[in-house]
């Protein structure tokens, strides 16, 4: 059992280890990772494909299980939590950005948003609200369904189900992955402005170093190992780092 | 590649095979089941009424002139005429009547249906009966019983049995025991043999005859013998040969066995009707589902004739299975209800079941082609979708504005017709035509139509249980259950069909009780009631026996017999005791009055008959009774109720124109100082030698009544409780295939942070909304259906509604959706989240 503080961490990982399959078709997903994630800062995750960047977001929100190892959400262990409380956890302090395919269709844009909060029946900031949609530009779309917004739409509502709540951390795999840089930037923008405004932490995971470049930091994983780090990152100096790697 | 993919399909996924399959397989199974009970009852019958049973040749009788059980007795002299004719070898005269045996508990032996029949003991060849213990009856006191009753009734040769006749009980020893023609077999029915002298008192025949049994010499054939002495009856008289006396006796048991053969068709057809909406909406979902999947193999050139045939293959893989497993199911039904009916005493023979080529055929080819014909619009859409849809998810189809129009018409069409062959004047054929197709068209056009109020619906539905908290679930569901009104619309219509039989049939359960026991309540004055238990009556010396019971007064019996109208409908004419009726009944006499009864050639008419034939107090009606003949009988009352009867006649002239008087009832009222309660037991106590007839309190009877509705009803509540399961079937079939399809969606909810619960809670919400849905837009049809049907019947003078009945049903839908969304739920709250967000 380990003792490691969490004072001022959003989340934590230590000794984190995802192992699928067993003998010889095992994979290590996740072979040892061990990281604080601090408060209010927006980490980027790149590596090459298989890396174990998915793995890590999930084992960390509470949708998987690490094999070996601990997780945190604040000072909330829960590695050993029984399913129902992980479920309250990622109610109550996390928000999600997928790659796609992220919002209910029978809920308009508006109820989309505001889902987690309903689930958790808690009240919105009605101005952070206004201030999200607004600079997400879906303001005049949130009383439309999914299946009447463009994929760049409802990717910027997914964004804002994220930031609206104001979870303790927000996850985002990939989720300007099959956006348009116009549709990426706005949506980066908003992140950042969650973050300085708020204190927002962000985990991304992206392939792009010009999304990469609006973070804190970028941390490399490679064989589901952290292979390098680099703070206040430029996307030529990701990119530089990127080939290196290849 | 086809072949390979509906296989593939089907196998895919086994619990949407089991549980489309499943109405397939009951209904098939009820259409066989049906045709091998009903095949198997017949030929049981046909071995015990089989001309091979009887020992004569030839049979003399009075003639069809009311029905073929009332026939006029036959007189002693025609016996002696039918003896000269030249090649009759021996004849015998039958006497009849009723002779209920009494076993040592002193209960009823039979009579629940099958009769309990006395006869003359007759020597020579014309005798059917084997003597396998003991002797023929020889002293007056002695009688032969069939060997199955004799077990019964523990009886042995040389004991003492109890038989109740029409003058009253007696014990008799018992001289010996036989059995019936061939087979033995009686179909339930009791046998007793008294002396020749016994029988004529017994059965007050005043030397008289039901017929005379004929042997032929050798050389002449029956039919010669019959034309020959036919020369000889007086009129009003026949002689038949037996075989077509036995096959009239087959044909009469047929109409029964025929009855009870379509109302199983009747349930066959019902479940079917509900299968071919589950398999329409499963092969639909399944369809939408696969759009993008079907979409490819147009784009790699599959034609949209091979899609069609694909999907054409599938179901005719689920028909095949379904109808084969439901034929078997079906055998497994005729033997099941075979072994019931004999476990409530209807004393089939037995018999093997008679499984023909033609139950299977039948069987097999209704259930092929309903799931064809179902699966054909979904086979057809599926086969319109366009290579494009491989590249983008397919819209839902929106339906055109004149779908909802041509439902409509097909709603009213539907409904027209069945008012019209419901309340119509016409034959039972394009009655039936008239009823079931127009019963379907209005089903269609609802269900087709429920899909435009199911949004509306479902919002409103959700809302009346916003008290629940309005919480995230039961939004999530009420969504879930909006978010496709066609589908939902489907799903519920399987429920609408099950809950409008049930509503409908309430209805009509309530307006008979309310009819009866309704109208018993108000009229019927009498503080003690003894009734008939059996279809038969009872003795009619049971009526001495009462009025000697000095706690009663007012004793009146109520005796009935049939006679036909100059108009040929045949009706029963009521006896009752014009100086007594007023104390203990009121048929709210409207014009004349009872008291003239007692002149002769007089009747007494309700006021629908009355209205009907155009008759006043004074007018004469001619009625044709079996033993007198036709005779005009003046209208001396007209009254209103007509829950004992629309005739009335002095019971003393009842008796004069019947040979077998059997009453029904016997009224009284308590004797001055005498409690109602000590009336009745006195009364019970005078009628203990009478197992056939049982005395009631008022407050007693109008239960029994009540009862016995609510039993004649049980079986139609219990058959119609499978379309309601197989719709619940179906409700569970659409659930589980949703939460397949919205795999993603339900895994997103979870990853956002709905609990399992909340999950769990969502998918049940849904279910008790479509539910809901369905039991709604059910009872607003049943109610239609029901109040229509009790129109049908002029009997049923009042309507009920029973609202307390109709809540409780909406009740059990609400729980019905609970328990179809127990399987589909679990299975969405385990999805695995990670797999069911994974993008493709
Ligand atoms: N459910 C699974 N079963 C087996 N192997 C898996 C599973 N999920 C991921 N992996 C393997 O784990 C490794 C890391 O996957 P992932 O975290 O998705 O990588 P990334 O997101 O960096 O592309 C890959 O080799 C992948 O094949
Ligand atoms: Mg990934």
């Amino acid at each position: 059992m380990s003792t490691a503080t969490t004072n001022g961490l959003a989340a934590r990982i230590e000794g984190g280890r995802r192992v699928y399959g067993q003998g010889d078709n095992e994979v290590r997903a996740l072979d040892g990772i061990t990281r604080d994630f601090p408060l209010g800062r927006f980490t980027a995750v790149m590596g090459p494909s298989g890396s174990g960047k998915s793995t890590l977001m999930q084992c960390m929100a509470g949708l998987d299980r690490l094999t070996e190892g601990e997780t945190w959400i604040g000072d909330m262990q829960l590695t050993g939590m029984s399913e129902s409380s992980v479920t309250r956890v990622r109610r109550d302090n996390v928000g999600f950005i997928f790659q796609a395919f992220n919002l209910v269709p029978t809920l308009n844009a508006r109820e989309n948003i505001l889902l987690p909060l309903d689930i958790a029946g808690r009240k919105v900031d009605q101005e952070w609200f206004d201030k999200v949609v607004t600079d997400l530009r879906i303001a005049d779309r949130l009383d439309h369904r999914p299946s009447e917004l463009s994929g760049g739409q409802q990717q910027r509502v997914a964004a804002a189900r994220a930031i609206a709540s104001r979870p303790k951390i927000i996850f985002a795999d990939e989720p300007t992955g099959q956006l348009d840089s116009r549709s990426s930037a706005e949506m980066l923008d908003v992140m950042r402005g969650a973050v300085d405004q708020f204190g927002q932490t962000i985990i991304m995971v992206t392939h792009d170093p010009g999304a990469a470049r609006h973070a804190d930091q970028v941390i490399f994983l490679n064989d589901g190992k952290v292979v390098d780090e680099m703070d206040d990152p430029t996307a030529d100096a990701i990119f530089d780092r990127m080939k290196a790697m290849d | 590649m086809i072949v390979t993919q509906a296989t593939r399909n089907l196998l895919s996924n086994k619990l949407r095979l089991f549980l489309t399959s499943l109405a397939i397989v009951l209904g098939v199974g009820f259409v066989t089941g049906a045709f091998v009970l009903g095949d198997t009852i017949n030929k049981s019958f046909d071995d015990v009424f089989s001309a091979d049973n009887s020992a004569s040749a030839v049979q003399v009788r009075g003639k069809a002139v009311v029905s073929e059980q009332d026939r006029k007795a036959v007189p002693a002299d025609v016996l002696d005429k039918v003896k000269a004719v030249d090649g009759v070898a021996d004849a015998t005269g039958t006497i009849m009547g009723q002779a209920q045996v009494v076993g040592p508990d002193g209960k009823a032996i039979g009579g629940q249906g099958p009769p309990t029949f006395g006869f003359n003991w007759v020597e020579g060849p014309t005798n059917p009966m084997h003597l396998v213990a003991g002797e023929a009856p020889r002293a007056d006191d002695e009688v032969v019983l069939d060997k199955a009753t004799a077990e019964k009734a523990k009886a042995t040769v040389g004991g003492s049995v109890t038989v109740v006749t029409d003058v009253g009980p007696a014990k008799y020893r018992v001289s010996g025991i036989a059995t019936f023609g061939q087979s033995g077999q009686t179909a339930g029915a009791t046998l007793t043999f008294f002396t020749p002298a016994t029988a004529n008192r017994v059965f007050t025949s005043s030397g008289k005859f039901a017929s005379i049994e004929v042997t032929t010499k050798a050389g002449v054939s029956d039919q010669a013998l019959a034309e020959r002495i036919g020369k000889v009856l007086p009129a009003g008289y026949e002689a038949v040969t037996t075989a077509q006396s036995a096959k009239e006796a087959v044909e009469g048991f047929q109409v029964f066995v025929d009855i009870f053969r379509n109302i199983l068709l009747g349930f066959a057809g019902i479940s079917l009707f509900v299968g071919a909406f589950i398999i329409f909406n499963a092969f639909q979902i399944t369809i939408a589902q696969r759009g993008r999947q079907i979409g490819l193999l147009r784009a790699q050139g599959a034609t949209s004739g091979q899609i069609l045939g694909s999907v054409m293959l599938e179901a005719a893989l689920v028909a095949v299975i379904a109808s084969v497993v439901g034929v078997l199911f079906g055998i497994f039904v005729a033997w099941g209800l075979h072994a019931l009916f004999n476990a409530i005493g209807a004393g089939l023979p037995e018999q093997s079941l008679v499984i023909s080529p033609r139950s299977i055929i039948i069987g097999l080819a209704v259930g092929i082609v309903i799931t064809l014909l179902s699966a054909l619009g979904p086979a057809f859409r599926s086969s319109r979708v366009p290579p494009m849809a491989a590249l983008h998810p397919m819209p839902d189809t929106r339906s055109r504005p004149w779908a909802a129009v041509v439902s409509g018409i097909v709603l009213v069409l539907g409904a027209v017709m069945f008012v019209w062959g419901t309340l119509g004047d016409m034959a039972t054929a394009p009655r039936v035509v008239l009823m079931a197709g127009g019963g379907m068209l209005l089903f269609f056009g609802a269900a087709a139509l429920t899909q435009y109020i199911a949004r509306p619906l479902a919002y409103a539905i959700g809302g009346a249980f916003a008290w629940r908290g309005g919480r995230m679930p039961l939004r999530l569901g009420r969504r879930n259950a909006m978010r496709n009104p066609h589908r939902t619309a489907q799903t519920a219509s399987a429920l609408t069909i099950g809950v409008a039989l049930v509503a409908a049939v309430s209805i009509f359960a309530a307006s008979l009780q309310e009819t009866f026991v309704g109208t018993l309540e108000k009229r019927l004055n009498a503080d003690v009631i003894a009734f008939a238990q059996s279809p038969d009556g009872f003795s009619v010396a049971a009526e001495k026996s009462a009025e000697g019971v000095p706690q009663v007064t007012d004793v009146m019996v109520s005796r009935f017999v049939q006679f036909k109208r100059a108009d040929g409908d045949t009706a029963s004419v009521s006896g009752l005791d014009p100086a007594k009726v007023g104390a203990v009944y009121d048929a709210g006499v409207e014009d004349g009055t009872f008291a003239e009864l007692t002149q002769p050639n007089t009747v007494a008419v309700s006021r629908d008959v009355a209205d009907d034939l155009k008759l006043k107090v004074g007018d004469s009606l001619p009625m044709t009774f079996a033993q007198t003949g036709t005779a005009p009988r003046k209208v001396v009352a007209i009254f209103k109720d007509t829950t004992f009867g629309r005739y009335y006649m002095d019971n003393a002239q009842v008796t004069a124109n019947s040979t077998r008087a059997r009453d029904q009832a016997i009224l009284a009222n308590a004797a001055p100082g005498v409690s109602a309660d000590q009336a009745q037991k006195a009364m019970e106590t005078a009628l203990k030698g009478y197992p056939s007839v049982k005395a009631y309190s008022k407050s007693g009877y109008l239960d029994f009544i009540g009862t016995q509705v609510n039993q004649t009803l049980l079986m139609f509540y219990m058959l119609l409780a499978m379309a309601v399961v197989i719709a619940v079937f179906g409700i569970i079939l659409t659930l589980a295939l949703s939460v397949f399809e919205r795999t993603r969606e339900i895994g997103m909810l979870r990853a956002v942070g709905l609990s399992r619960r909340g999950t769990r809670g969502m998918i049940r919400w849904e279910a008790v909304i479509v539910s809901l849905i369905g039991a709604v837009v059910g009872l607003v049809l049943g109610t239609f259906l029901g109040v229509i049907a009790v129109k049908a019947f002029p009997d049923l003078t009042a309507m009920r509604i029973p609202w307390l009945q109709m809540l409780a049903f909406i009740v059990f839908a609400a729980l019905a959706g609970v328990l179809a969304a127990i399987l589909p739920a679990r299975r969405a709250a385990k999805l695995n989240v990670l797999e069911a967000i994974a993008t493709e």
